[in-house]
């Protein structure tokens, strides 16, 4: 049975390390999910020529047509970081906003990246909370640009100009 | 001290109001409210209707919430649905919300879903264990170097099309004879090229060469998905690979 310390070292040693999205020359297998609102697909991610399991997470709102909304994450097997490229609205933790780590509260997109939540992991087995989150102010605001800039702060070698990674449609239905 | 009270009271009313925004949207009002999901964003509801008569639901965003935290798809229904029974609501298709109300209910019906809403994502944190997916290669591989020592190494075998595939345990045998023990992990992608990578293998007909998919088999597989896998390789559980792969050996000289 690891610590939480040696299962946050493994973590970061997997955020450090370069990975590489497996299946980008194929289009996305849209699941379906636990609302018909949203839909999800899943990319292993390779590690130094394995795959052991960690996958980039991609859910898609395919009735949201007006606005472009998504999110974007790391399962390690669950989410250890993520970006939620939404309108919703999220409060941080009084600790992360007093360390001077967040700020408190952000509406719109924003990033629950895994160095502003490392400190709150307890396991993977339940779902960790990531309860910090910065905003996602970067100017790409094209999926393309958004995963290009997650991939890019994640240390996921960036997929070709032709990868066909994308969001589901509107008249997408699930496997 | 009394301004100081007062000017308090005004800058909390003031920006409490500014996070629970109240929008209009194309098919109805959303409310963020005050209430939290585990991972702190606001519940949201959103309320529909007519003239005198609504409906409100959180659109599926307790079930969103533990989507995004990577709680495995499964129906939640029988457990969750008499969570928010006492409380008149109802939850279907991922989704909670009240029967039709007056329109003068609509506050009370927005409170009580984003209660509700809230209770079904910490349930779901609280309860859902997330599988820890067992790194399977590198079991294998370390099993076959326990027992081929020196004899099991990475090797890349050009397959019938002239294409070269790696393969991560290939055991040499004095005889001459090779043996490629190929791990599959329970992914299409995985599935599509170790069958792929096997098959091309295998069109070359070289008598010298031995082929074995070897899957974990605590995970779960669809019949589908090992009817392919066969398609590559014989595929042996990796429960049973030690036997296996021994009784190889022995007749491989």
């Amino acid at each position: 049975m690891s610590t939480v310390s040696e299962l946050v070292d493994a973590v970061d040693a997997f955020m450090a390390t370069p990975k590489r999205i497996v299946g980008y020359d194929s289009p996305p297998q849209w699941g379906p999910s636990f609302t018909p609102y949203e839909l999800e697909t899943k990319y292993p991610l390779e590690i130094e020529g394995e795959l052991r399991g960690a996958q980039l997470m991609v859910v898609g709102f395919p009735r949201s047509q007006r606005n472009l909304k998504f999110r974007i994450g790391i399962l390690f097997p669950a989410m250890i970081c993520r970006l939620d490229y939404t309108d919703e609205t999220h409060v941080n933790s009084v600790s992360g906003y007093l360390a001077d780590l967040v700020p408190e509260e952000v509406t719109g997109p924003h990033y629950h990246s895994w160095r502003v939540n490392r400190r709150l992991f307890r396991g993977t087995l339940t779902p960790p909370r990531l309860l910090d989150a910065v905003p996602y102010n970067h100017p790409g605001r094209t999926f393309d640009a958004i995963l290009r800039w997650f991939c890019s702060d994640t240390k996921i070698e960036q997929p070709p100009p032709d990868h066909l990674i994308g969001l589901p449609r509107a008249d997408t239905l699930p496997l | 001290m009394s301004e100081n009270v007062d000017s308090m009271a005004d800058f909390l009313g003031r920006r409490l109001s500014e996070l629970a925004e109240i929008k209009q949207m194309h098919d109805g009002v959303r409310v963020t409210t005050h209430c939290m999901y585990p991972s702190n964003g606001l519940v949201q509801v959103m309320v529909r209707g007519g003239r005198s008569t609504i409906v409100a639901s959180d659109d599926g965003g307790a079930m969103g919430e533990a989507l995004a935290a990577g709680i495995p798809m499964k129906d939640f229904s029988p457990q969750l649905a008499h969570r928010v029974r006492d409380q008149g609501l109802s939850f279907k298709n991922g989704m909670i919300f009240t029967p039709t109300m007056p329109i003068e209910a609509a506050p009370l019906a927005v409170l009580l879903v984003a209660n509700a809403s809230q209770d079904i994502a910490r349930w779901l944190y609280e309860h859902m264990k997330i599988r820890r997916t067992r790194d399977f290669k590198a079991l294998l591989n370390s099993f076959l170097k326990n027992k081929f020592e020196s004899r099991v190494a990475p090797a890349t075998i050009v397959g019938h099309s002239r294409k070269p595939h790696k393969f991560s345990n290939v055991i040499s045998f004095p005889s001459g004879k090779r043996l490629i023990v190929d791990a599959v992990v329970n992914e299409p992608s995985s599935i599509n090229a170790r069958v792929v990578a096997n098959l091309d293998v295998k069109a070359n007909n070289d008598p010298l060469i031995d082929q074995r998919i070897v899957y974990d088999d605590e995970d779960t597989w669809t019949p589908a998905d090992l009817n392919l896998l066969q398609v590559g390789a014989v595929l042996v559980p990796f429960s049973r690979s030690s036997e296996v792969i021994a009784r190889i050996a022995a007749n491989a000289g």
